[in-house]
């Protein structure tokens, strides 16, 4: 914002231009008097995914150009949600569980056809 | 003898062990299934919700090996071979119902929270939506937004970056919901709404609420699944003396 204790009450225009159309438009607000509550402009109705540049003018001073560029929406739907990766403690439970159960079916099977006493 | 009545005496304490440790597996999986955090929306709406089927499991595997441990050690004692066998039977095959319950737990849990994008999307897609699973998404949401003081899966800029549900019927008025915004602590009425709306990070929270989520739905799966593994590595232990102890019976 321009800076409250030169400019404070004084009309600005803010100047932004969208590229690559160089359509132009303005807003017109006051400077806030100092001490300022609120140290910011909100510039609303803009475009996705394009640059704009912008400036303040106020009286015959100009500021210099600041450009940015508005992001770009993603649809949600194209978040991919599959099994990115297994943990290591899935792996190490599924492993010792697995072969557990076999050593121990084996164990029962063998325990209960050749040791009769 | 005394090596018959040594090995009976190990399987009856091995057994006392195992009992105990089956009665503290099925309490824990009691405090999973309540799901005193409230987030089971989140996996129940995604139909990923093996966490909390692996916690019913093990509360009736839990008290299974309770009651089949007890049996064990009066069959010990009883040193009979076809008491000890039933035992053996029964035990094997509550421990494969056991180890289904650790396994699907720890696998359901890399699908739900592995990354954030499974969250974040169904943020995106049911957050303000009128459908019933959009109720019970939007109501979680708001609980974990205000409770943790978070916004977004992994950030505000989620809203911002990605179309929503929420947007589509909201957008006009505001990027992302009043729960990010920050709150005070006497009336609960927000701070500084203007500024929220915009985007001033002093009037919103910043931070994800994916770690928030991931943290408790961990702690979920490590009860049931962990401390299933590790009762299930003491029951195969119990087994195999008990094999050993069946073999040495006349």
């Amino acid at each position: 914002m321009p800076d409250c204790s030169i400019y404070g009450n004084q009309s600005v225009l803010l100047l932004y231009t969208e590229a690559p159309t160089n359509l132009n438009n303005t807003v017109n607000f006051t400077v806030q008097p100092c001490p300022v509550s609120q140290s910011w402009y909100l510039l609303g109705n803009l475009k996705n995914g394009t640059t704009y540049s912008m400036s303040y003018k106020i009286g015959n001073d100009t500021s210099s150009v600041l450009t940015n560029t508005t992001t770009n929406v993603n649809d949600y739907q194209q978040i991919d949600t599959g099994l990115r990766a297994r943990s290591g403690a899935m792996v190490v439970i599924t492993v010792i569980l697995s072969l557990a159960m076999v050593f121990l079916l084996v164990g029962i099977i063998l325990v209960f056809f050749f040791f009769s006493g | 003898m005394g090596a018959v009545t040594c090995l009976m005496v190990t399987v009856v304490g091995l057994n006392a062990i195992a009992a105990a440790a089956g009665l503290a597996l099925s309490a824990v999986a009691i405090w999973v299934a309540v799901d005193g955090y409230k987030l089971y929306p989140i996996s129940g709406v995604s139909g990923k919700d093996d966490i909390f089927a692996g916690a019913w499991i093990a509360i009736f595997t839990g008290f299974a090996f309770f009651l089949t441990c007890i049996f064990g050690i009066f069959a010990a004692l009883k040193r009979s071979r076809a008491l000890m066998l039933v035992y053996l039977i029964i035990m094997f095959i509550i421990f494969l119902f056991e180890s289904a319950s650790a396994i699907t737990s720890a696998t359901n849990r890399d699908y739900l929270v592995g990354n954030s994008n499974l969250v974040k999307k169904q943020m995106l897609q049911y957050y303000a939506d009128s459908s019933t699973q959009g109720q019970q998404i939007t109501m979680t949401w708001n609980n974990v937004m205000t409770q943790v003081q978070c916004c977004g899966a992994d950030g505000p800029t989620d809203w911002i970056q990605y179309n929503s549900t929420y947007r589509q019927l909201f957008g006009a008025a505001s990027l992302w919901p009043l729960g990010c915004c920050k709150r005070q602590s006497s009336n609960f009425e927000v701070v500084d709404p203007i500024g929220c709306k915009a985007g001033v990070t002093s009037s919103m929270f910043t931070q994800g609420c994916f770690q928030y989520i991931e943290s408790v739905l961990s702690r979920y799966t490590w009860a049931v699944s962990w401390y299933g593994f590790s009762v299930l590595m003491l029951v195969f232990f119990t087994l195999v003396i008990a094999m050993i102890y069946y073999t040495q019976l006349p």
